[in-house]
């Protein structure tokens, strides 16, 4: 095979002249730059809302009071006070929660995806399950397992559990037919197909239900904390609302989702070193 | 060794009844038109479909299951993504005898690999090799139990013209060395002349025996022979019968 040099660079070229004639304004912008210009915009927006008394200060704070409380509750967050306290409690739920949700969803979706007894037995109760209103457990949570930690963690992995529930299953059904024909060539046996072959080829699957049930935890946790009181940020953020003290919900609020962010990139970041052979999307799998 | 097999597909008649023999040793290929059947007739040896009547024979016993003294190739090389070049070539090792025994043979993976002219590349990962190059892995994957039997299912279709006739060169080479017994899938009459000592020449669907040309080119084969008049005798032969057995001319256009 004789390779002409001359010819692949230049077909590139021609491609990306091709392809920059093209682009929109918001490709040559850095985003770092539009982000910022349109994070301004909605800033600006709200305090000329409340400025101009379109809406009351008693509904909306402006912008400043909530960077202020925000600034403040992460001090008191970073120098280990009340803040701390709680966002370690909510912590501590949401990952316990996640790891949970992590084990059973992994757990229910290969049972469901290789067993019979599971597509026909198992799966309508979960389906079940997954179309009830979890949230309005959340007081029977506290009744059954009490004002700790528990019953927090228990919404916290309910939530969590159902999307990953549903990827391990569809990823583990998702199989090249040339795959399948290989292992059965092989004579490998159903735990060597479902070991060396199903779950390496559904953890881009898993992962995507991993991500999502990142996200979900958090709000699983906050959710029980704020029906069920104790100790926490979604606690804190009952009893902000009920002071009016609007700044800090909000404040609240953001440190809830940067936390959860945070989470996200971690698992996605987990994810970019383990199924190295796949590019990770931006965002999770549409379902 | 005798592989006997007759096969009734219903309501859609896929194929036959068609009765094809190969010796210990011989390299048979299965030439026709897409649609014959042909790759049916092979994934029925190799035990991954049943039959509808008749049945496999393989030195003397009836299978039903896929056996272990054959080795298979698909169309595509279907290596696994997350396992290095290496580590896909020692999967039926690891399949059947366990990580261990793998591990053990790892050697022999690495002599596989610069056998096919792939040393140094065996800690790549399939998403760094070409198409090519991927499907000189599943040679030597098909080859690390030293399996019997191959079975071939049309392995460089999806190849372009260039690399499919080094590749066949390869497989040729290979096979020569290991003297091994093949079962070849093809819809290419020149690549089934190259590497057969008999080529099974099968109608349009329900696919039967539309005539069995005899390869008699000698051994070793290079691709200077291609070009003979000889060969091309062959060649023109073979499609004589795709012609009988296809009016429709379906798959037998001139080369």
């Amino acid at each position: 095979m004789t390779t002409r040099p001359d010819e692949p660079p230049d077909r590139g070229r021609q491609g990306s002249e091709h392809w920059s004639e093209r682009r929109s304004i918001w490709d040559r912008i850095p985003s770092g730059i539009s982000v910022t210009l349109l994070a301004a915009c909605i800033v600006g927006i709200w305090q000329l809302a409340v400025s101009l008394d379109w809406v009351s200060e008693f509904v909306l704070p402006p912008p400043g009071d909530v960077a202020r409380a925000t600034w403040d509750a992460t001090k008191d967050l970073l120098t280990g006070g009340v803040v701390w306290e709680n966002f370690s409690v909510t912590a501590r739920e949401t990952l316990l929660g996640f790891l949970l949700a992590a084990v059973a969803g992994i757990v229910f979706g290969v049972i469901v995806a290789e067993t019979a007894f599971g597509r026909r037995v198992l799966l309508p109760f979960l389906v079940a399950f997954y179309a009830a209103p979890k949230v309005a457990f959340a007081p029977l949570f506290v009744a059954w397992f009490g004002f700790g930690l528990t019953p927090k963690i228990v919404m916290a992995a309910v939530i969590a559990f159902f999307p990953l529930f549903v990827d391990t299953a569809a990823g583990l059904s998702n199989l090249d037919e040339n795959k399948d024909k290989l292992f059965r060539s092989l004579r490998a046996s159903r735990m060597t197909t479902l070991f060396k072959l199903k779950l390496p080829n559904a953890l881009p699957f898993i992962f995507a239900g991993l991500k999502t049930a990142a996200v979900l935890s958090v709000i699983g946790a906050i959710v029980a904390e704020f029906m069920g009181g104790g100790q926490g940020l979604g606690a804190q953020l009952r009893v902000a609302t009920s002071q009016l003290a609007l700044d800090r919900v909000f404040a609240y609020v953001i440190i809830l989702s940067v936390m959860a962010t945070a989470f996200y990139v971690l698992v996605d970041l987990l994810e970019r070193r383990i199924v190295f052979w796949r590019k990770p999307g931006f965002l999770p799998v549409e379902r | 060794m005798t592989k006997r097999f007759v096969a009734k597909d219903e309501p859609v008649d896929a194929l036959g009844p068609i009765d094809v023999s190969v010796h210990r040793g011989e390299f048979v290929s299965l030439l026709g038109p897409s649609g014959c059947g042909k790759s049916t007739l092979l994934n029925i040896v190799g035990g991954l479909l049943p039959c509808t009547t008749g049945e496999v024979v393989l030195g003397g016993r009836i299978v039903r299951d896929t056996p272990a003294e054959i080795g298979m190739m698909f169309q595509a090389p279907v290596l696994l993504e997350w396992r290095t070049a290496r580590s896909n070539v020692l999967l039926p090792i690891e399949v059947v005898a366990g990580r261990r025994a793998a591990r053990s043979a790892q050697h022999r993976a690495d002599e596989l690999l610069a056998l096919v002219g792939l040393q140094g590349f065996g800690s790549r990962y399939p998403s760094e090799l070409s198409g090519g190059m991927q499907q000189r892995v599943a040679i030597c994957r098909m080859l690390i139990a030293d399996p019997d039997v191959l079975l071939l299912d049309e392995p460089f279709g999806a190849l372009d013209e260039i690399t499919r006739e080094h590749m066949n060169v390869e497989l040729r080479r290979i096979l020569e060395a290991a003297a091994k017994t093949a079962l070849f899938v093809t819809h290419n009459i020149q690549e089934a002349v190259f590497l057969s000592d008999r080529v099974v020449v099968m109608t349009e669907r329900p696919g039967r025996i539309a005539g069995i040309v005899e390869v008699d080119l000698g051994k070793p084969r290079d691709i200077e022979q291609v070009t003979s008049p000889e060969f091309q005798a062959l060649v023109r032969r073979a499609r004589e019968l795709l012609h009988l057995g296809s009016p429709g001319g379906i798959g037998a256009r001139p080369a």
